[in-house]
């Protein structure tokens, strides 16, 4: 049998390339085809539906809050509690000091708190080049910290989670 | 019908398959000997000879789709109808039937009834192949143990029956107990509409951090009973810890400086724990100040250096103060968490839970595994490619409304899927090879991590906030996330993770019990949300409860009763949920479950 010419070659080889790819996928979708029918014959999928609502009432939820015309309390400002009580922005009930027996406002213990203990980074934070040197405003002025990461292991491809981070 | 074990549905046996189970005589179980496995994903095929090329016995055809080999005589057949005729495999089965229905798919070990023209399955071949494939992946293939060492030992696992909620009524003795020890408060409280433990918190200067988290601890079940139930007394802990006089307590003393009349000995965060429960429970509606609390945790937290003025991370706070409590039992009583049983203080036995670390070669499928206990599961919140892939199976298979839905679904991150992506096997980079024990050099791997044992209350933490010192930059993630009221965390549990790496075999995995309290046990309910809003560095935390099924918004001080809806449309940050048996209602009614 004589050689095939140029023509006939590449014909042959798409052809065979062909075949080879149609076997290829026919192979995917059967493996494909298998897995889904076993795991719907043994019954693995069963939460689908539940799912399928669980989406379904989060989407109905967002709509309705992006609704304008729903009247939504959620981010509005409180006029008065469950309880019938309203609150001023800082907390005015007064108590004595743990450290140092000083009565203390509520909104105010926090920060008095710091100072009275002498622990944080703020009472002890040197004065920066672009404050002007007064420390208390320094401190407000700063704004407050970053939020660190939760926690700080270095992982393998990003799958972090919560070792407990409780050293044993 | 079919039966349920293990969680799963065992189909009954076409009647040719039945017929074939009941006459023949050669066992499933010692065709593990002709299964080949391949690594690392364990995906099975039948060769007699490992190095075969199998073909078609009557055309000769070596890489078709589809070759079955008969059950009955081994011959191989190929099965592809596309001609019209009936396929080689069919014909063989008609022409030797009834003995030669059943074949087996060579590439994909699946039992085949050419009767049925339908994929079937049985018990015995599925553990034949999940015993080969077991073998491959174990150092020296000869051993049959299932799981390698170290593994907590079966009774650590405490195994939880269905606990029926009943109403108590104190008998005679206990009521004569109750009268004369104790006084009612019903008194007190003059809003009894509202579940007790409502409170509002108190923001002592940027402390919503804490409150949020506060207010979800107040209503976890588990640790809400511990605490009410007077199982930390913190008078009886004070006084013994007076008593002690030990170095401990001399340190603390001297530590906190100023006027120590008012601190009562060493710091322990689960007295004052149970100071704040019998504050918020007491029936004073009144908002509360954690003033002491914090004064406490802050003297805990100057170790790690979280103590400032500045606005703090819930989720830190949440380890911090967990770990606090943790503390100073350890102390007393010397038992560490390393084990994840939670026998070593009430904050791990309500939170801790046992994770799964299974760490595969790609060359030669060896398995290493190891199990890490853990508080809470930490999970990534990045661009999602729409919902899990249990869903992109929906949409195919639901027909009508379903569709609309999913594909509306896609592109929202959804709780589910971001737990999907944590248990997901992952190829870790050619930079970060393991040493192969079998091979005996260092290879790639595949990683993949899962649920052993699933803790009392689920914290969910979602990583909104990312610093990164190296790019002196950080950043918060706003993107929505979906969470459902109601979880079932099985397929993310051990068992199902290995069921799937197997090819979803009928199979017990992992130490499951062929009873039902599994299903139980993995079925859980959202009882709290600590939401944040606005920026990293100026923000602010909410949280949301779900007391008797109807949710509250705790925003320090304000305690509002809201629509569930905003819980669903609300941006979760932490997501509490708690085993469905021990979430039940308030109230003489019904259960919830």
């Amino acid at each position: 049998m004589s050689v095939p010419d140029e023509e006939d070659l590449t014909s042959l080889q798409s052809q065979i390339s062909s075949h080879f790819f149609c076997d290829l996928l026919d192979s995917v979708i059967v493996d494909v085809a298998s897995e889904c029918h076993r795991i719907a014959k043994l019954g693995l999928d069963a939460n689908l539906d539940e799912e399928d609502e669980e989406l379904k009432l989060s989407a109905q939820a967002r709509a309705r809050l992006a609704d304008p015309s729903n009247s939504n309390e959620s981010n509005g400002k409180y006029v008065v509690d469950i309880f019938g009580q309203t609150h001023p922005t800082v907390a005015n009930e007064i108590f004595d000091c743990m450290n140092c027996n000083r009565s203390i406002v509520a909104g105010k213990f926090a920060p008095h708190l710091e100072k009275c203990m002498g622990k944080g980074r703020k009472a002890r934070l040197k004065v920066t080049r672009s404050s002007s040197g007064s420390g208390s405003q320094n401190r407000y002025s700063r704004g407050s910290s970053v939020n660190r990461l939760a926690n700080g292991n270095p992982s393998f491809a990003g799958n972090e989670h919560s070792i407990g981070s409780s050293q044993p | 019908m079919s039966s349920k074990i293990n969680g799963q549905i065992s189909p009954q046996p076409c009647p040719h398959l039945a017929d074939f189970r009941t006459t023949s005589t050669k066992p499933f179980l010692s065709l593990h000997n002709c299964l080949r496995i391949k690594p690392p994903g364990g995906r099975a095929s039948l060769r007699g000879n490992p190095n075969e090329l199998p073909h078609c016995n009557t055309c000769g055809v070596h890489a078709p789709s589809r070759l079955y080999a008969c059950i009955s005589c081994s011959a191989v057949s190929c099965h592809s109808s596309a001609s019209g005729a009936p396929s080689h495999a069919a014909a063989h089965a008609a022409l030797l039937s009834p003995a030669h229905q059943i074949a087996i798919d060579i590439d994909r070990a699946e039992l085949f009834c050419c009767a049925c023209r339908d994929q079937v399955y049985d018990r015995d071949f599925d553990a034949a192949v999940v015993i080969a494939q077991t073998v491959a992946s174990t150092l020296g293939g000869g051993e049959s143990t299932v799981i390698p060492s170290p593994m907590p030992h079966p009774e650590n696992l405490r195994k939880r029956r269905r606990v029926d909620y009943r109403p108590v009524t104190p008998d005679l003795r206990e009521r004569a107990l109750i009268g004369s020890c104790s006084a009612p408060i019903d008194g007190d409280d003059s809003f009894p509409e509202f579940p007790r433990g409502l409170r509002g918190l108190n923001n002592l200067g940027n402390t919503c951090f804490m409150n949020s988290v506060l207010q979800a601890l107040f209503h976890t079940p588990p640790l809400r009973n511990y605490f009410l139930s007077d199982k930390h007394n913190r008078y009886f802990c004070q006084k013994n810890s007076n008593t002690d006089g030990d170095d401990s307590t001399i340190a603390t003393r001297k530590k906190s400086g100023g006027n120590n009349g008012k601190t009562n000995g060493p710091i322990c965060l689960a007295c004052d724990m149970d100071a704040m429960f019998s504050a918020v429970f007491s029936g004073d509606r009144l908002p509360y100040s954690p003033a002491k609390f914090l004064y406490s945790w802050w003297q805990h937290a100057a170790k790690s250096n979280l103590a400032s003025y500045e606005q703090q991370d819930a989720h830190e706070f949440f380890i911090s103060m967990l770990d606090g409590i943790h503390e100073k039992v350890d102390k007393d009583r010397h038992k560490t968490h390393s084990d994840g049983s939670g026998d070593c203080c009430i904050a791990h036995r309500v939170f801790s839970g046992i994770l799964r670390s299974d760490v595969m070669c790609m060359a030669c499928g060896f398995t290493s595994t190891t199990y890490d206990p853990c508080i809470d599961i930490s999970l990534d919140l990045e661009p999602n490619q729409g919902s899990s892939t249990k869903m992109a199976a929906a949409a195919s298979s639901h027909s009508g409304n379903g569709e609309a839905d999913s594909s509306q679904n896609h592109g929202i991150s959804t709780l589910t899927g971001c737990l999907d992506r944590f248990t997901r096997a992952e190829k870790l980079g050619s930079n970060q090879k393991f040493f192969c024990q079998q091979c005996q050099v260092k290879q790639e791997t595949l990683k993949q991590m899962s649920i052993r044992k699933l803790p009392l209350v689920s914290c969910f933490h979602i990583k909104r906030f990312e610093h990164s010192s190296t790019r002196k930059m950080s950043r918060k993630v706003d993107r929505y996330l979906q969470f459902p009221f109601s979880l079932d965390m099985s397929p993310y549990l051990s068992s199902s993770i290995l069921r799937r790496r197997f090819g979803n075999r009928i199979f017990p995995f992992e130490g499951e019990e062929p009873d039902a309290s599994n299903d139980l046990c993995s079925e859980f309910e959202l009882f709290a949300v600590v939401t944040h809003s606005g920026k990293l560095d100026a923000g602010h935390y909410v949280t949301y409860l779900r007391l008797s099924n109807q949710w509250y918004k705790c925003d320090d001080s304000w305690v509002t009763q809201v629509d569930e809806n905003i819980v669903r449309a609300a941006q979760g940050y932490m997501m509490f949920y708690v085993q469905k048996m021990l979430y039940y209602k308030a109230t003489t009614d019904k259960p919830v479950a």
